[in-house]
């Protein structure tokens, strides 16, 4: 566990009110990147980070200081994120819907660069699963053993996942252009 | 190298740290379809790597301090006082109740003691005084007794 973290938990737990927000400083942006990947929608991603933090603020008694901080609170989003997926892939699916027929929009997108929209467009084609071993690795930047690690799985499971995942991007992702491209 | 160890291989190779990475280069100049699986592989990582997310929305936080203000922390040493506090509290409850019980239990009501001892107060407080805790409360009852219409 990380130095700092552990320190910021241990505080917390003495009653200091200051280290849980700086816990959530450090970590909420990418909790909630991570959960508008999985979940793809704004404010279903936004609800989700605050019940996750309201969840391990309450559970943080528990935490055993045997893995990071990081790790664990991943992990404690991720499978949130994964509980509350099918039920918000069905509200988006509406939301869609609705912005389609030309009704408005509701108020669940958050508008992006295009590359930003086709790839989240794009990751909505993969099972909830897959999209989280994607949103792990190329946007938090983790490796193969700490995604394993938050997921409980094999090395070689986050791996298959990878490249199954990829197999499933490459024909919604071949024609995406990033800036600088000729 | 088959096609199955280069697949299982690609994503060590794509982060540096596939080591003797002569097979696998082999297998990759020879084989045109997996050489493909790693070049789409590879633009794949580009363009998830640059895509960005949108920020939480500033609300966030208030609305998280706000909702684990209703369960706030006590750190563990509060919690020992806290529960001295806690069965003291329940002690007096308990007493209170007991007492609250008997007091009901004890206490005539005015009809009952009417019947009992009719309009004779020297009977009435003689029978109050043991079904009260005290004299002043049996005299307080036969006042009552002798002030009203019985």
């Amino acid at each position: 566990m990380g130095g700092d973290d552990a320190e910021l938990v241990r505080k917390h737990l003495s009653g200091d009110p200051d280290a849980f927000r700086a816990l959530y400083e450090k970590y909420g942006e990418k909790v909630f990147a991570s959960a508008y990947r999985i979940v793809g929608e704004y404010h279903a991603a936004a609800d989700l980070v605050q019940e996750v933090f309201v969840k391990i603020h309450g559970e943080l008694r528990t935490f055993k200081f045997e893995s990071k901080f990081s790790t664990w609170l991943f992990r404690v989003a991720v499978n949130h994120a994964l509980n509350r997926s099918s039920e918000v892939s069905r509200h988006a699916r509406i939301h869609e819907k609705i912005v389609k027929d030309g009704r408005g929009d509701p108020g669940g997108t958050k508008e992006g660069r295009p590359v930003d929209d086709e790839v989240q467009r794009a990751l909505q084609q993969l099972s909830p699963k897959l999209r989280t071993v994607i949103s792990l690795r190329y946007l938090e930047g983790l490796s193969y053993e700490e995604i394993a690690e938050i997921l409980e799985i094999s090395i070689g499971t986050v791996k298959s996942r990878l490249f199954l995942a990829h197999e499933t991007l490459r024909p919604l992702l071949k024609d995406v252009r990033l800036e600088g491209d000729a | 190298m088959t096609c199955e160890t280069f697949r299982e291989r690609a994503f060590d190779y794509l982060q540096g740290t596939l080591r003797g990475d002569a097979d696998f280069e082999a297998h990759r100049a020879s084989c045109a379809s997996c050489a493909a699986t790693l070049a789409g592989i590879r633009d794949n990582e580009r363009v998830l790597r640059a895509a960005r997310v949108p920020t939480a929305p500033p609300e966030l936080w208030p609305r998280i301090a706000a909702a684990v203000g209703r369960e706030r922390v006590v750190p563990f040493r509060r919690l020992r006082v806290a529960s001295v506090f806690a069965a003291a509290a329940a002690l007096l409850l308990a007493f209170t109740l007991v007492a609250t019980v008997r007091s009901a239990r004890r206490a005539p009501t005015l009809d009952l003691v009417v019947q009992e001892v009719g309009p004779d107060s020297q009977r009435a407080f003689r029978s109050l005084v043991p079904r009260y805790d005290d004299v002043d409360a049996a005299t307080a009852m036969v006042d009552t007794m002798f002030r009203s219409d019985y």
